[in-house]
């Protein structure tokens, strides 16, 4: 491999990367500013939970949302993927259709290079983009505790809960990899349907804990997998990881596989 | 240098190509001409290893394009149509891209001889957004030319130039034949006739001619033409109506200030069309053959295989 496909993606989306994560970046201090007031109001601000139904407290995914990793949970945590998650669908649906679009893939497919190499090329590039923003998120973070010490939680744990939410994340990018490379030319579609999955998914998963009958569903979605305050109590959940591994793998040799046989262009 | 044979692709039900084949040798400009829609990119998408046909075999530099992909992709330069580029790149980045990914050694040399090449030294800095089309159609000539492939591939190369431009490119691919074996298409008939050394005519996914424009002209048994232009009491009507008497003439019609003679079998009538103007007290000002151009065979083909398939 040259590479020359990689650092091209990653120098493509360096704008991209910088912008989703000096965004999340200044959401994340802007949440964690608040906290010593919130703290300060734990009591009033509990009673007043009291009043809500249990099913919403659930959706929230921790029945503490005032301690500080009920509060990062609950106000930053369980947004990161959904939100990383509608870029990782962007990059999926322009390394394939993008470039049909475009008509660069033209050239691109008459180099002498397999096909599996230019995927495999643009989806370690996404794998590094979704790492770049997570970590410049990770660093605001750092400094939002340094600024604000009530947000007591070690930066392990911090970097932990960060670094995981990247699996997630590039289930989605996988599922917007295999739509891209499958549907010909159906930018629209690719994108329809990877923002139903990542939606739709979201939704199983934040109304399971509310509710029995989706809660069986539960399973089904990346964001099962993904605790984060399990894993700012009591560290990385290795079977979770696992599961988010396997499925990003297979979907990311599904996307290979169609890419391979399908007629680009048409 | 490129061999296809029983070339077939299928869209679902559509059959874009009907098993074509044909040949281009070393050192040779073959145009590859149909009206749009024919099959001419399809063609040439399977050729450059784009996508794959439904049945047949190709083979580029002795290489077959399914079997042996790699290899035979190696020895291609393609341009395709729309001469995609990457707009916020440089020229020069573009082209150091290209040739990493082709594994061009010694590239930022052989950049600058490319851009040399096709005279875009002066722009190698400028981001692709900001040049001209002409320009642009350079860059993807350059980007074809990065690893020097023995085979070409252009897909309609100067569509969206100006003249001047059209000339410039026209005369750049005469000049590649020297070093390289040459296929492009274009649905200009005249370019073809001037460049190309062989042309294959394509039609609804069907070859229906092939070979030297000379030897396509005889081949179809186009007959040949006769400009006759006189002056007198005669005007051209009646003059036309004098001349298609003439045993061997199959029509005369009026043509600029004369009439034009369209002659059965290539007979020689020159002699019987003189006298029929004298005769008529006519003065013989000119009489010359008139050539039948690719655009009249091209008509020829398509318009009879059109027919036959309606039949």
């Amino acid at each position: 491999m040259t590479w020359a496909i990689f650092r091209k993606s990653v120098r493509d989306s360096w704008k991209g990367m910088f912008g989703w994560g000096i965004g999340l970046g200044l959401y994340a201090l802007l949440v964690i500013g608040l906290y010593p007031s919130v703290a300060a109001q734990k009591a009033d601000y509990e009673k007043l939970m009291e009043s809500y139904p249990d099913s919403m407290m659930d959706m929230f995914g921790t029945d503490d949302l005032f301690s500080p990793i009920g509060y990062l949970q609950s106000q930053l945590m369980l947004y990161i993927p959904l939100l990383l998650g509608i870029y990782a669908i962007l990059q999926g649906l322009n390394a394939v259709t993008g470039e049909e679009r475009k008509q660069t893939m033209d050239t691109l497919a008459a180099l002498p290079i397999p096909r599996w190499q230019i995927l495999t090329e643009k989806f370690l590039a996404t794998l590094v983009i979704m790492i770049g923003i997570l970590t410049q998120f990770f660093l605001s973070l750092v400094l939002g505790r340094a600024l604000w010490p009530e947000l007591d939680i070690s930066v392990d744990k911090l970097a932990m809960a960060t670094y995981a939410s990247l699996l997630p994340i590039m289930v989605v990018a996988g599922v917007a990899y295999l739509l891209s490379a499958t549907l010909p030319m159906h930018r629209r579609w690719g994108g329809i349907i990877s923002a139903l999955f990542l939606i739709g998914t979201y939704l199983i998963y934040a109304l399971g804990n509310a509710s029995q009958t989706i809660e069986k569903f539960q399973p089904f979605t990346p964001f099962e997998y993904y605790d984060a305050v399990k894993i700012l109590k009591s560290g990385l959940q290795i079977a979770d990881l696992l599961v988010l591994i396997i499925a990003t793998l297979v979907l990311w040799v599904a996307s290979l596989y169609t890419f391979e046989q399908r007629d680009l262009g048409t | 240098m490129i061999e296809v044979q029983n070339l077939v692709k299928k869209y679902g039900e559509f059959t874009a190509l009907h098993g074509i084949s044909f040949k281009a040798k070393e050192g040779e400009i073959l145009g590859f001409l149909g009206p749009n829609g024919a099959g001419k990119t399809t063609t040439m998408r399977i050729l450059t290893g784009f996508m794959p046909p439904t049945s047949g075999v190709a083979k580029v530099a002795g290489h077959d394009i399914f079997d042996e992909s790699l290899a035979a992709r190696e020895k291609i330069g393609y341009l395709p149509e729309t001469v995609p580029l990457y707009p916020d790149m440089t020229v020069q980045g573009y082209l150091e891209f290209m040739a990493e990914l082709r594994h061009v050694p010694e590239r930022k040399k052989r950049t600058q001889e490319v851009l040399q090449l096709v005279g875009m030294e002066h722009r190698a800095k400028s981001l692709i957004r900001s040049i001209s089309k002409g320009m642009r159609q350079r860059v993807g000539l350059a980007q074809s030319l990065i690893h020097n492939p023995p085979v070409l591939i252009l897909d309609e190369p100067t569509i969206g130039l100006d003249p001047a431009q059209v000339a410039d490119l026209r005369g750049f691919i005469r000049d590649l034949r020297t070093q390289h074996t040459v296929m492009f298409s274009t649905h200009i008939l005249s370019e073809a006739e001037q460049i190309c050394d062989r042309v294959v005519i394509i039609n609804r996914g069907q070859i229906v001619a092939q070979g030297a424009p000379r030897e396509l002209r005889s081949k179809l048994n186009l007959g040949s033409r006769i400009y006759v232009e006189a002056r007198g009491r005669a005007d051209q009507k009646s003059l036309a109506n004098t001349l298609s008497k003439i045993q061997g003439v199959k029509f005369a019609e009026p043509y600029q200030n004369g009439v034009v003679v369209n002659v059965k079998d290539n007979k020689d009538v020159r002699p019987a069309l003189a006298a029929a103007v004298l005769e008529n007290g006519l003065e013989l000002l000119e009489l010359r053959p008139v050539a039948i151009t690719l655009e009249e065979i091209f008509l020829e083909v398509t318009t009879a295989l059109g027919a036959e398939e309606d039949a």
